[in-house]
């Protein structure tokens, strides 16, 4: 009996492996894609094909090897095109970037992606890329897909365009937060002015809102810092009617005078009042060093009481708390923190990121216009299909004419779908609303979502929490003046936001704040709003 | 006649002299051999760069080259020198670095000293060890912990501060504070491995000084300040001259590390200052003009330190 007993064991534990092997992530075997009958495409093939060099940055979960997924080797099948990318991670990248620059331009790849500091236009001023202004008849599709209200996101503060942009057509995915359980516990409804925000943020610094007996854990309004420490606040100034760009850094006035949010009427009494709220300890004491990763332990370490944040992260570490044994524990998208003259804003997500640059050395090898015409295939309607959906037949069937991505694809939310392959960010393309949606909903609908789940989608969904305060966020113009000027001026040891910070953690009254702001004007800073401004007038 | 001879002389001697020298690199050849790396390091990683100091008066572009970047002058040193923000960072490389010298510097002698007089070998040889082992944890690992440490929110003082019934500090926002975490850190990390030297040396020191002294009635005290401080002193003396250099630099990663926009009125250095104009903010030629301007003080420093220490103490470095 005991020998049946483990050779049946041994068998159940075999089967269980071979279908383990067999059917990998999506349910799909490995190499899935390679069975695709994929024909060269009737808008674009290139015959003989042709292998572009990129440098860029990778991120998330996607497959880093070119034949790590379906992606590329179906995008060589349809269009003859053999991208050979040399992926680099996001830290120190600037570094990565001058080196290769450095090496000369018979070094050059083809296609490079700015970053680290390396933005288009300090690409440009190197002499390593070339403006596209010429050919934008070889990419109808991709200005299309730009559309006039983001042309002058697309366009550099010279006027001229140097990117193949990634569009993302989503309206957001960011989201004030707050913990439900505790605004029932204070005896509260959702905070729907400032004095009722207000009114919550003092109630759970004043209360043992976690119940682990220290009154001063709490933090009512967790800050994440940003990339560079310069966005961290643009949901309070969202509030108080100041329409920052994404790094917090320009607004648009009233008049349409493009400028430093530091000009708007209102700044006085937002640094006024946020200096207040930092010394009563309702910000984050730590909010000039929290980094995006310190913020999720505040989250799921029971300390954080209201923050802005991913969507998803909501639901997250809604669910952690509630499987660490706090089943109470509720965060829940709302709407933007309404300030004291009524604003009520969020940033729209930025719907157009600049993403490629051809360089100089694809235009002596004559590469550009094949490059291009592959870029405007991406986003035609087969570039956009391969890019959303992956394969017919494989990851998504047709039905009623619409694209449904399968079951096993999206039934772990974004995880799985990113893992094979699909909406490829680093490489980028054009990501759809409905292929985003199918993923926040794995594969079920609004009703069957669970509460947190439920959540996450207001959190983004155009007609949820958000809807009617998003707002198109100004580009930051990155003129000569902002090139020369602003590590210095703007994020250097004595630039505006370090002296910022240093005004709202009360190390300089506010007055001081603006007497060395205008001293800083006089070094160079008036250079970057007048340039900017006057870039803006010619770009909008 | 005699010319001829004086000559022919010559040239035997200096033939003499060429297999002779030839001889003895023979001898020592392995001993060439290692120096070998070291000089390629040198020459590849010291001296070639020196080469690009010339971007400091050009608006240097990294692809273009010099060829095809344009001939600025002394612009940059003038733009340098004319910041108001300049100076307040000299002064704070200035201010950590005379801390430093003055608290972090002679400690590994005391420590070296005192260690000296432990009698137990076992003892000794634990605490040489435990003290010498955080020179292994790199900055970054260091950091870390300092971070973790002092958290208003999850720190292990913010905890001590609470159990006091005192309210936690945000330690690493108060600039006051920046120094002394930086000296604390700093001493922990190199008292035991820069005390090596010093224990190398007084182990170098003639023990028949130590008996005379005890002949002489000097109690330990005695031998500690007769023989044991003079016996290392000129090791100091070179230390301490090649520290001198160093007033102008700062252990880089670190205070970049521990950098924040609260801090910045103190943390700000020249030399975290040079990197963000060259690597964050891509402008080479001030950065390398930044540079130059310190190398220039350092050298400087050195040589002052070195006059005064030849006429003081007689030990110099050259």
């Amino acid at each position: 009996m005991k020998k049946f007993l483990s050779l049946a064991l041994a068998l159940a534990m075999l089967l269980t492996s071979v279908s383990a092997l067999a059917e990998g992530i999506g349910g799909l075997p490995d190499k899935w894609w390679e069975a695709a009958d994929l024909q060269p495409s009737e808008t674009f093939y290139v015959e003989g094909g042709m292998t572009v060099t990129a440098m860029g940055v990778h991120f998330n979960q996607y497959p880093t090897e070119f034949d790590g997924c379906y992606y590329f080797p179906s995008i060589e099948k349809l269009t003859g095109m053999h991208f050979d990318i040399d992926w680099r991670t996001d830290s120190d990248y600037g570094t990565q970037v001058a080196t290769t620059l450095a090496n000369g331009i018979e070094n050059l790849p083809d296609m490079i992606h700015p970053g680290g500091g390396y933005s288009q236009s300090v690409l440009a001023n190197e002499g390593a890329i070339i403006a596209l202004d010429d050919y934008l008849d070889l990419i109808p599709n991709i200005v299309e897909a730009v559309g006039e209200d983001r042309m002058s996101n697309w366009r550099a503060a010279d006027g001229h365009i140097y990117t193949i942009p990634t569009i993302v057509n989503v309206p957001g995915s960011q989201t004030m937060a707050i913990r439900k359980d505790w605004l029932d516990a204070l005896g509260m409804d959702m905070p729907t002015t400032w004095e009722e925000w207000k009114a919550y943020w003092y109630a759970v610094r004043d209360n043992d809102m976690n119940g682990n007996g220290d009154k001063s854990d709490e933090i009512p309004l967790v800050l994440e810092m940003g990339a560079t420490g310069e966005r961290c606040l643009h949901q309070l100034l969202n509030a108080f009617g100041i329409k920052a760009s994404n790094d917090a850094q320009f607004c648009v006035l009233d008049d349409g005078t493009y400028t430093l949010v530091y000009e708007h009427p209102r700044y006085r009494e937002f640094l006024t009042e946020v200096q207040q709220l930092y010394a009563d300890g309702i910000i984050d004491p730590e909010f000039v060093t929290r980094y995006l990763a310190e913020v999720y332990p505040t989250m799921s370490g029971n300390l954080a009481g209201s923050e802005f944040i991913w969507a998803e992260q909501q639901a997250v570490h809604t669910e952690t708390l509630n499987a660490s044994g706090d089943e109470d524990a509720l965060y829940l998208s709302c709407a933007p923190i309404t300030g004291p003259y009524g604003d009520q804003w969020i940033q729209m997500r930025q719907g157009l990121t600049p993403n490629w640059c051809i360089t100089v050395k694809a235009e002596q090898e004559g590469k550009v216009e094949n490059i291009l015409k592959f870029w405007n295939w991406q986003f035609s309607e087969e570039g956009r299909r391969l890019y959303n959906y992956g394969l017919e037949g494989y990851t998504y069937d047709i039905v009623d004419g619409v694209e449904v991505l399968r079951y096993d694809v999206v039934k772990n939310g974004f995880n799985d779908y990113r893992t094979l392959g699909m909406e490829y960010e680093p490489f980028g393309g054009d990501w759809q609303n409905n292929a985003f949606m199918q993923c926040v909903f794995s594969g079920k609908t609004v009703d069957d979502l669970t509460i947190p789940r439920k959540s996450f989608y207001d959190g983004l969904n155009e007609n949820g929490v958000n809807a009617g305060h998003y707002y198109a966020m100004p580009p930051t113009l990155e003129t000569d003046a902002y090139v020369e000027y602003h590590g210095e001026l703007m994020t250097g040891g004595n630039g505006v936001c370090t002296l910022r910070d240093q005004c709202i953690a009360g190390q300089l009254t506010v007055d001081e704040f603006f007497a060395k702001y205008e001293a800083l004007k006089d070094r160079g800073l008036q250079d970057v709003i007048d340039e900017g401004n006057e870039a803006y007038q010619l770009i909008k | 006649m005699n010319t001829a001879a004086t000559r022919k002389e010559s040239v035997l001697n200096s033939a003499r002299v060429r297999r002779r020298v030839c001889n003895r690199i023979w001898r020592n050849r392995y001993i060439y051999l290692m120096v070998i790396p070291v000089l390629i390091y040198m020459l590849l990683l010291k001296y070639l760069p020196m080469y690009y100091l010339r971007a400091a008066f050009y608006d240097y572009k990294l692809l273009k080259g010099f060829e095809g970047s344009k001939y600025v002058g002394f612009k940059w040193f003038e733009r340098l020198l004319s910041s108001p923000d300049l100076w307040q960072y000299i002064r704070n490389t200035l201010t950590l670095n005379l801390l430093s010298l003055a608290i972090v510097f002679p400690a590994p002698l005391v420590f070296a000293i005192l260690l000296n007089e432990v009698r137990s070998n076992g003892y000794k040889k634990v605490v040489q060890t435990v003290s010498y082992m955080p020179h292994f944890v790199s900055t970054v690992v260091l950091v870390s912990m300092i971070n973790n440490i002092c958290s208003p929110s999850i720190g292990v003082l913010a905890k001590i501060w609470k159990f006091m019934g005192l309210t936690p500090v945000n330690w690493l926002a108060v600039p006051d504070y920046f120094y002394g975490i930086n000296i604390v850190s700093g001493l922990w990390q190199c008292i035991g491995w820069n005390a090596v030297i010093y224990i190398s040396a007084i182990a170098g020191i003639d023990q028949s000084l130590y008996e005379a002294a005890r002949m002489d009635g000097a109690n330990r005290w005695k031998q500690i300040l007769h023989v044991t401080i003079p016996g290392i002193m000129p090791t100091f003396i070179l230390l301490l001259i090649m520290q001198i250099g160093q007033l102008m630099n700062c252990v880089f990663d670190k205070i970049w590390l521990l950098q924040n926009t609260l801090n910045m009125q103190v943390s700000e250095m020249l030399p975290t200052y040079v990197y963000r104009l060259g690597m964050v903010s891509q402008k080479y030629g001030q950065a390398t003009a930044g540079g130059l301007l310190n190398s220039v003080i350092s050298v400087t420093l050195v040589l002052i330190a070195n006059f005064v220490s030849r006429k003081v103490s007689e030990t110099s470095l050259f």
